[in-house]
């Protein structure tokens, strides 16, 4: 066993020493590894660790069941998410679906997901399943799998890390652990379907919902989640660990109800309903309400925007970031509706004017002090 | 019914699904709202990174600041003469692994009264990784405009970039 051990301290020497380059690569120009280069990397490390451990022993417990279950988590969430597409739009696919693009991109992206999978496994195995070896693997792949250039470029400004942290870095985290613990219960196959089937669709389908980071984010931290929570119990089932109260109270069905209402929250935050709270970030409507407070608004379509009459405190958009005024005057032109508004705190009316398009909602009530979270981490972002 | 029996049903309704979804996909795609590239991946990151005013001339003036999105830039400038202008500098940056070609440049405006240029950027360049490209953007009174009320017009411009094959 410790001659193998040291076969395996030059993968980690290896890897190591690709993600040093990688993160080099992006203040030192000729260090960049090109997309070709990185996949015969990639075919090299896979080759030493097949020859170095060739004929060990590995332990693949109930695979097949691990298998059907990704397949089935991955596959739902890419219909579900597809289907996202027909409330937000799609956008066409900026892979090229030529056929010499089709096998460029195949070239590119698939061979490296099973070389690093499996490499991955080799590592989990050989790490007699001590917790600190299993956190530096997931670490390692982890930064293995980012794209610095995007991460720095992305950590001048707070509000752009914020994005990348939600959309990109924890969604990386959630999978790269589900990933690890996949291959430790199981093997590489399970992991290997995940990324392909992930991959196959962001690089083949010739649309894509046009969805944000924050939902990109959202689905890239839930879906491992899922994923883990399935395997998790047919894992402790199969290793007879649970007793038949823990397993009545662990099947992933007692979970749905936490996911329902996870998903009516988020839903009622980021506006998917017809109501949706908006945090008021200054005292210009006092003394209605305040800085902090939290304001429920309705969300108004064209035809109700019509509808609207001087004295509707209404949310609209100027300049990409959203106001809550009082309707002072409304006047017809040639244009249609355009609404004078007016902060009740202020001394007049708002110098722009407004047309009917920038109306996204109407409010309703508010709730005092609820909003502040809200207001602490936009200042903090600016 | 036993576990393994049922995931095996599951996944065959799944294949079937998709199988609809496909059908129902190139029946319906004309229909469906279809709109510029999708910024697809941490891979695929092409995108505006910063807009500014830089240059003003004569009379013309930003009635709001200019924004963007990845892929898109919205000005509204208002304009008297024909030989007022606003230029706007925008920074493009690649930031994904793939190169970039630019595919096509679209303009949401509906006012033909103001026109704009682009400078810096055409159709079918290419965006390498990690490259970034400033753009100009000149905005002016089309030379058939009546003078003397200004003309205040939005103009929103997408740059729709596709992988460099």
């Amino acid at each position: 066993m410790r001659a193998l051990n040291k076969k395996i301290v030059f993968l980690y020497v290896l890897l190591i020493a690709y993600i040093t380059i990688k993160i080099l690569s992006v203040n030192i120009g000729f260090l960049t590894i090109s997309n070709e280069l990185n996949v015969g990397i990639w075919g090299v490390f896979f080759l030493i660790a097949l020859f170095f451990t060739k004929g060990d022993y590995n332990r693949y417990l109930d695979q097949y069941d691990k298998v059907q279950t990704t397949f089935i988590v991955v596959v739902g969430y890419l219909m579900f998410y597809f289907l996202l597409g027909l409330f937000v739009g799609y956008q066409y696919n900026a892979y090229s679906l030529t056929p010499r693009g089709i096998i460029n991109n195949t070239i590119l992206f698939m061979p490296i997901i099973i070389f690093q999978e499996y490499i991955r496994q080799v590592l989990v195995n050989y790490s007699d399943g001590k917790s600190r070896w299993i956190v530096i693997i997931t670490l390692m792949f982890i930064l293995i799998g980012l794209n610095f250039n995007s991460v720095f470029n992305d950590f001048q400004n707070a509000e752009a890390t914020f994005k990348l942290l939600c959309s990109e870095i924890i969604p990386a985290v959630a999978r790269n652990f589900v990933f690890t613990y996949l291959a430790y219960i199981s093997s590489c196959k399970p992991v290997i379907l995940y990324r392909l089937l992930t991959t196959a669709v962001s690089i083949y389908l010739p649309i894509l919902p046009n969805i944000n980071w924050f939902y990109n984010g959202l689905f890239g931290i839930l879906v491992p989640i899922i994923l883990y929570v399935l395997t998790n119990y047919s894992q402790l089932k199969l290793e007879r660990k649970l007793s038949r109260e823990e397993e009545k109270k662990n099947r992933p069905i007692t979970y749905v109800p936490t996911l329902i209402l996870v998903f009516l929250i988020v839903g009622f935050v980021v506006g998917f309903f017809k109501y949706q709270p908006v945090a008021v970030v200054s005292d210009s409507m006092l003394p209605l309400f305040a800085r902090g407070d939290m304001i429920i608004v309705e969300q108004l379509n064209e035809e109700e925007v019509k509808n609207l009459k001087v004295g509707d405190v209404v949310k609209f958009l100027t300049d990409n970031y959203y106001v809550i005024h009082r309707i002072y005057a409304i006047e017809e032109t040639k244009d249609g509706l355009v609404f004078t508004t007016k902060g009740d705190n202020n001394n007049a009316p708002d110098s722009d004017k407004v047309k009917a398009e920038q109306i996204k909602g109407k409010y309703k009530f508010h709730i005092k002090y609820v909003g502040f979270p809200s207001v602490w981490l936009s200042e903090a972002l600016r | 019914m036993n576990n393994n029996k049922i995931k095996k049903i599951t996944i065959v309704i799944l294949i079937l699904v998709i199988f609809v979804m496909s059908t129902a996909y190139a029946t319906l795609y004309r229909k469906l709202k279809i709109g510029g590239n999708a910024h697809v991946s941490a891979d695929w990151k092409v995108e505006v990174t910063d807009i500014r005013e830089t240059e003003t001339l004569g009379q013309a003036s930003s009635v709001s600041l200019p924004t963007f999105t990845a892929s898109t830039v919205t000005f509204h400038a208002s304009l008297v003469e024909k030989t007022d202008s606003i230029t706007y500098t925008i920074k493009i940056k690649n930031s994904g692994i793939i190169d970039a070609r630019l595919s096509d440049i679209v303009s949401t405006q509906s006012d033909a009264t103001i026109i704009y240029e682009i400078g810096g950027i055409n159709k079918d360049d290419v965006l390498l990784a990690g490259e970034e490209k400033i753009v100009t953007v000149k905005i002016s009174l089309s030379p058939s405009t009546l003078e003397g009320e200004p003309v205040s017009n939005e103009v929103s411009i997408i740059f729709n970039f596709i992988q460099n094959i």
